[in-house]
């Protein structure tokens, strides 16, 4: 028995300096038809998905829309609940937790340590209660601060994201969406935690509110070092904020490192043709786009072994088997952090962002 | 909130509803006040008296003083039919005095009082009676029956609306944020509640009601009774609400920070049901005051000494009555008026709370 602890615990551990590692995080959700409501097949939504975050980093999460990048998000905050296997690894003091294996009650001490922000700022506001009562619900219900004492601090956290402090008797719908992001943010901040999951918190936000918020998020994050998980669409936004940046395809990471080396030498089809697809703001600039051919497939019945191969321009080139019948690992294929799931990610030559940029057409 | 009442004030047929309802609960406030006599007191010589409204007289044609008096009224057997009729006797004047003392009441059960808004002097109670709608059988003037009468129904509304909405919203509550099995039970649990026929459940309930029960445990029972057929509606609407409501991100927000579900049905879901739950209060308070009134008229729900519109009206039941006394029927008016204001009301909130016309 003590050896099986031992050895428990020893799994169990991340290495220095990371906050958070996520090992094979996987939730599928039952699909379920006729009277009986029998489970007829699974969306796989995240499907054995592994990254770490360092202490005081940002780690974007990319991915293209239902490639289960938010309900990643959500799994590790257990707003879903995950499915067995999937470990959560959190550290708080020196010591690892396993978020995936506590009961919900367990959780709540953790709950002060990690926040979210989320996309809409229309639905995540309560529009019966006034932005002081909103900001000042995590401190209600941590028992932190009472009376005056909250109002002092619901009054430092609306300073601290550049809001004015006597808005505080004002509703929601008084607000202008840039506005309600931000109270949104003193509401994450409230509890002065650790980590925040920042789902797609500027994608609904005007260009020019978008680059107001982004700098907030960077601002605060010196401020109080804040360790973000930062998940986008949008590519430039993720490389403006990002240290790192993990890509994410039909429910799998399919790429992850420092965000310089990923878009300069990606070592992933997928990243190769998304990088290609960033628009450059030049009416000149003649676009070498990598077109994916075909849709997404269903998270229900995902392709064989890479689940890029059908969409995968050298797959379609050289019909390696590989590809169609081997899951492939994400490994780290430089040696310095920079991980790829392509079996021939050693191999192939791809381009990244200024080879691209670099093809540009002249007049 | 605010802003609900500022639309409703566009509303006419919403503020006639208002203004109806508010003079109706003043009524049964004050309505010991405005009754000339004791709703139970027997006036025995005057057993079946019209209504003298329409024999107030304002000027004396000899004195040429104004003041409203009524003359005195002489019981006249009529040769050919045998039916009793009341004659005006012209040498005998009874005026009509204005805040009179006489019999004493407690205003609100606390303060005594014998101060009432009309009146005649005792010393002509003999000859003539202000029954300005009449008395029934038993020479009880109907008028302050009537004003009494506005109280059980009225209080009975707005506790079956309290009750109703109260049980629904904790049903619907649960059954919406936790979904599931529970909810399964407990809508198939609802259901069944909807499927059985209204009237026919509450006639059982209230006739299985113990003949030793006092007045005020038939009232409350009666209520228990209404309420019981009325939550179901509201537990539905609720549940389907914070079946949606529970998706926001404000509720996922909440879930993040660890609050609890009873917090988050509490803060988040139920506050913003409650544009529904004012209108469905009111409409189902309308629902109430007549189910009373059907009961009680059918003779399972309030009993004597008690007095309500319904009960009143059990003296409308044969037609020979009606045609020699069609006073009676009175009551019915006043139950008209409570009914409809509270639908208008009704009908004005859910109007001004429809999310198109908020902004």
């Amino acid at each position: 028995m003590p050896t099986e602890t031992a050895q428990k615990k020893e799994t169990a551990q991340v290495n220095e300096g990371v906050l958070l590692e996520v090992r094979n995080l996987r939730k599928f959700f039952p699909v379920k038809k006729g009277i009986f409501r029998r489970t007829v097949a699974h969306v796989k939504a995240v499907d054995g998905v592994d990254f770490f975050i360092k202490q005081g980093e940002t780690l974007g999460l990319v991915g293209e829309s239902g490639c289960g990048k938010t309900t990643a998000g959500r799994t590790i905050l257990r707003l879903i609940e995950p499915d067995p296997g999937s470990r959560i690894l959190f550290r708080i003091n020196d010591k690892t937790v396993d978020l995936a294996r506590l009961r919900p009650r367990q959780m709540k001490p953790f709950r002060r340590q990690m926040q979210i922000i989320f996309q809409d700022p229309y639905s995540s506001l309560n529009p019966r209660m006034t932005v002081a009562d909103i900001v000042g619900e995590p401190l209600v219900v941590h028992g932190v601060a009472r009376g005056k004492e909250r109002e002092a601090r619901v009054r430092e956290l609306l300073e601290a994201v550049g809001l004015n402090p006597a808005y505080m008797k004002r509703y929601p719908h008084e607000f202008s969406g840039g506005q309600r992001q931000r109270i949104g943010i003193a509401r994450a901040l409230a509890l002065d935690p650790q980590l925040i999951v920042c789902d797609e918190p500027v994608s609904a936000l005007d260009v020019s509110i978008q680059a107001q918020v982004i700098n907030l998020l960077q601002d605060l994050q010196k401020e109080f070092g804040l360790t973000y998980l930062f998940i986008a669409h949008d590519l430039s936004v993720v490389r403006h904020i990002s240290t790192r940046i993990a890509v994410m395809y039909l429910g799998k990471i399919v790429e992850m490192a420092d965000t310089e080396e990923l878009f300069r030498m990606p070592k992933h089809p997928y990243t190769e043709a998304l990088l290609s697809a960033v628009p450059v703001p030049d009416p000149d600039y003649k676009m070498d786009r990598i077109i994916l051919e075909g849709d997404v497939p269903s998270p229900v019945n995902p392709p064989s072994g890479c689940v890029f191969h059908p969409r995968c321009q050298y797959y379609a080139k050289n019909q390696w088997a590989e590809c169609k019948n081997l899951v492939p690992k994400l490994e780290d294929v430089t040696g310095k952090g920079h991980f790829s799931a392509c079996h021939f990610a050693k191999e192939l030559q791809l381009n990244g962002v200024e080879e691209i940029v670099g093809r540009r057409t002249t007049k | 909130m605010s802003n609900l009442l500022g639309r409703l004030k566009s509303s006419w047929l919403g503020l006639i509803g208002f203004f109806v309802l508010l003079a109706l609960a003043l009524i049964a406030l004050l309505a010991d006040f405005l009754s000339p006599y004791p709703a139970d007191e027997l006036h025995a010589d005057f057993s079946s008296t019209p209504p003298v409204l329409t024999q107030i007289h304002w000027t004396d044609p000899e004195t040429g003083d104004s003041g409203p008096f009524l003359y005195g009224s002489q019981k006249i057997r009529n040769p050919f039919t045998s039916k009793v009729e009341f004659k005006e006797d012209t040498s005998l004047k009874i005026p009509i005095n204005f805040w009179v003392h006489s019999w004493s009441y407690k205003f609100l059960g606390i303060w005594s009082s014998d101060l009432h808004l009309l009146g005649t002097s005792a010393n002509t109670a003999s000859s003539a009676g202000l029954f300005l709608f009449g008395t029934d059988k038993l020479g009880r003037d109907l008028f302050s029956r009537i004003l009494i009468g506005t109280r059980l129904p009225l209080i009975l509304g707005i506790l079956v609306a309290l009750f109703s909405i109260g049980f629904g919203v904790f049903v619907g509550g649960i059954s919406g944020y936790f979904g599931g099995a529970l909810d399964l039970l407990l809508q198939r649990f609802t259901e069944a509640f909807m499927s059985l026929p209204r009237l026919a459940l509450l006639l059982v309930l209230t006739a299985a009601v113990p003949i030793g029960w006092t007045p005020q445990y038939r009232f409350w029972g009666l209520v228990a009774a209404i309420a019981l057929v009325g939550w179901a509606p509201v537990a539905r609407v609720v549940r389907g609400q914070v079946l949606s409501l529970r998706e926001e991100s404000y509720v996922a927000a909440a879930k993040v920070f660890g609050a609890s579900s009873a917090h988050i049905i509490w803060k988040h879901l139920i506050p913003n049901t409650m544009s529904y739950l004012i209108v469905a209060a009111t409409l189902i308070a309308a629902n109430a005051v007549v189910l009373e009134s059907t009961i009680s008229f059918l003779g399972f729900g309030l009993q004597e000494p008690n007095v309500s519109w319904g009960l009143l009206l059990q003296s409308a039941k044969s037609i020979p009555d009606l045609q020699l006394h069609p006073w009676v029927l009175i009551p019915g008016c006043f139950l008209a008026m409570a009914v409809v204001g509270f639908n208008f009301l009704g009908d004005a909130l859910r109007d001004a709370v429809d999310p198109r016309m908020a902004l």
